[in-house]
């Protein structure tokens, strides 16, 4: 699905009367059936511009366009992963993964027959009758997973989806990604703070800076798939975001977010 | 746990009540009067067989039948009104503005007192303590629903929303069984409260009922009833916590 987003920012009001600005004058273009990533340090943004497509949040100007109409809200043809999953905890694997075909006047059959299709896909048909509450950080992940994508939507937006998962089971997740993108045929978002996931991943990274987040560099990546981590071209490609993510930050790099607050992210609203 | 000590902890509560009757005994046998008038109370050897006498009665029944009718009424009317209106104003901050001030000036009020207002207002005297019935469910049951819809995720509700669920359909499938855990904790104090309603509006201006029969029992010097109802009343609101405690778990199975 094609994303248009021009000179998009926004502006939170936050407590004590002042306004932060987490997004400033983004302009991103994403195609059909590519996989973009957002890569960047916390607060700069990214999530936010995430939920700006999704239509969860609204721009406080510019405009976003998802395949060529203007946002207004949510909708089911853009998937949504959220970082800390967000399954309904009432209801078990197999019924969080049909809870948007039932919004749809499916019949039963068919809704049936999807949901399988969606468990196998991920991996899930032993756990289909367990309540959240008794999965793994990675098992969850995997239903918030197939519950966007048994969807079909055209737009799957990931935002940090394996951020809480281990090493070995994120690459494993990583991979899955990959086959999942590869063969739905779907623009699919990815936003993370792991470099190396970003390259695994990603077509296109788009390389934001906090205070106030904005786009510094779009990054294409022409590696194969699949791709190597240990690979030449691969640490080459590493060393060079992770200088372009080092080169702003200032010298009292862990208080960046003071820093932010101390300059022009934050304005008083009320005068 | 395992068997004996299962066992032990059957016989260890068994002789907890055993107990607690023979000290009742040596108290009324030994005619005590100080500290307290224990001479007074009937012989519970004496109460337990009037009790055994009342259980083959039909009367008995039909009191404690009307009590429940009462309670069950109360609850049920205190329920749909808490549910929605809780919600609401836990959702809206122009409804929690406009309508609960005036909700907690009520909320303090001990049941017993609305009872004047009640017979005030209501035709019937059945009426008036279905009413104080109602009012003892109520309360719990808002406060518990209010706090519980302003606690629901906002990530839940995102994440419906972006998988196509509307707002009405939002209350049925995101709202409602996302408080439904706090909800019951508001009803488990609600039915306790609904109890101690019907128990004192029998008492004050009953007829029939339970209450009214352990009360009226007092007044004709016929302390064993006053006993066998108190007891009574126990074993109700006994059983009808535990009533709830199984609604909810098979209600809520994920937890």
């Amino acid at each position: 699905m094609h994303v248009k987003i021009q000179h998009v920012s926004k502006t939170y009001a936050s407590g004590g009367g002042y306004a932060v600005k987490a997004l400033d004058n983004i302009s991103l273009t994403i195609e059909n059936s590519e996989f973009v990533c957002l890569l960047g340090p916390s607060g700069c943004g990214k999530s936010t511009l995430l939920k700006l497509i999704a239509g969860i949040e609204s721009s406080s100007s510019g405009s976003v366009q998802v395949g060529g109409a203007h946002m207004s809200g949510p909708s089911p043809e853009r998937g949504f992963v959220f970082q800390e999953h967000a399954l309904f905890p009432w209801l078990n694997v197999r019924d969080n993964i049909s809870f948007g075909l039932d919004m749809k006047r499916l019949d039963r059959k068919t809704k049936k027959n999807t949901v399988n299709d969606y468990l196998r896909l991920l991996g899930l048909e032993k756990a289909a009758r367990l309540y959240p509450k008794q999965l793994s950080g990675g098992m969850s992940q995997r239903v918030a997973i197939a519950r966007a994508l048994c969807l079909n939507p055209r737009l799957l937006l990931l935002d940090e989806p394996f951020a809480a998962l281990d090493a070995i089971l994120r690459q494993k997740m990583q991979e899955e990604m990959v086959r999942i993108w590869r063969r739905e045929n779907k623009s699919f978002i990815l936003v993370t703070h792991d470099v190396e996931e970003a390259i695994y991943l990603a077509d296109r990274i788009i390389i934001m800076t906090p205070g106030p987040g904005t786009i510094k560099d779009n990054i294409p990546v022409s590696l194969p798939r699949p791709r190597i981590r240990t690979e030449a071209g691969f640490i080459q490609l590493r060393g060079k975001i992770l200088r372009l993510l080092q080169s702003d930050e200032p010298e009292t790099g862990d208080l960046l977010p003071l820093a932010c607050i101390t300059n022009e992210r934050l304005k008083p609203v009320l005068n | 746990m395992n068997r004996p000590t299962k066992l032990l902890s059957y016989a260890l509560r068994m002789f907890s009540v055993a107990g607690f009757l023979l000290v009742w005994m040596w108290l009324v046998r030994a005619n005590l009067i100080w500290p307290l008038q224990f001479g007074n109370l009937p012989d519970p050897i004496d109460v337990i067989a009037t009790w055994l006498s009342y259980l083959k009665q039909g009367s008995y029944y039909k009191n404690i039948l009307v009590s429940t009718a009462r309670v069950l009424s109360g609850i049920a009317l205190g329920f749909f009104t808490a549910l929605p209106i809780g919600m609401w104003i836990g959702q809206r901050k122009l409804a929690r503005d406009a309508l609960f001030p005036s909700l907690e000036l009520f909320r303090p009020i001990p049941l017993i007192a609305f009872l004047p207002v009640a017979m005030l207002l209501f035709p019937t005297i059945e009426s008036s303590i279905i009413f104080i019935t109602f009012l003892g469910a109520f309360f719990p049951i808002l406060i518990s629903t209010k706090d519980a819809a302003g606690r629901v995720p906002p990530s839940l509700v995102q994440s419906a929303r972006c998988l196509g669920c509307g707002p009405a359909r939002l209350i049925w499938r995101v709202y409602l069984p996302a408080m439904l855990p706090e909800v019951f904790t508001g009803l488990s104090v609600g039915v306790g409260a609904s109890w101690m309603g019907v128990i004192t509006g029998e008492m004050m201006s009953g007829q029939t009922g339970i209450g009214y029969t352990t009360w009226q029992a007092y007044h004709l010097l016929d302390y064993q009833q006053s006993i066998i109802g108190m007891f009574t009343i126990g074993m109700l609101g006994f059983a009808s916590s535990a009533l709830v405690r199984g609604l909810e778990r098979t209600v809520i199975k994920w937890k």
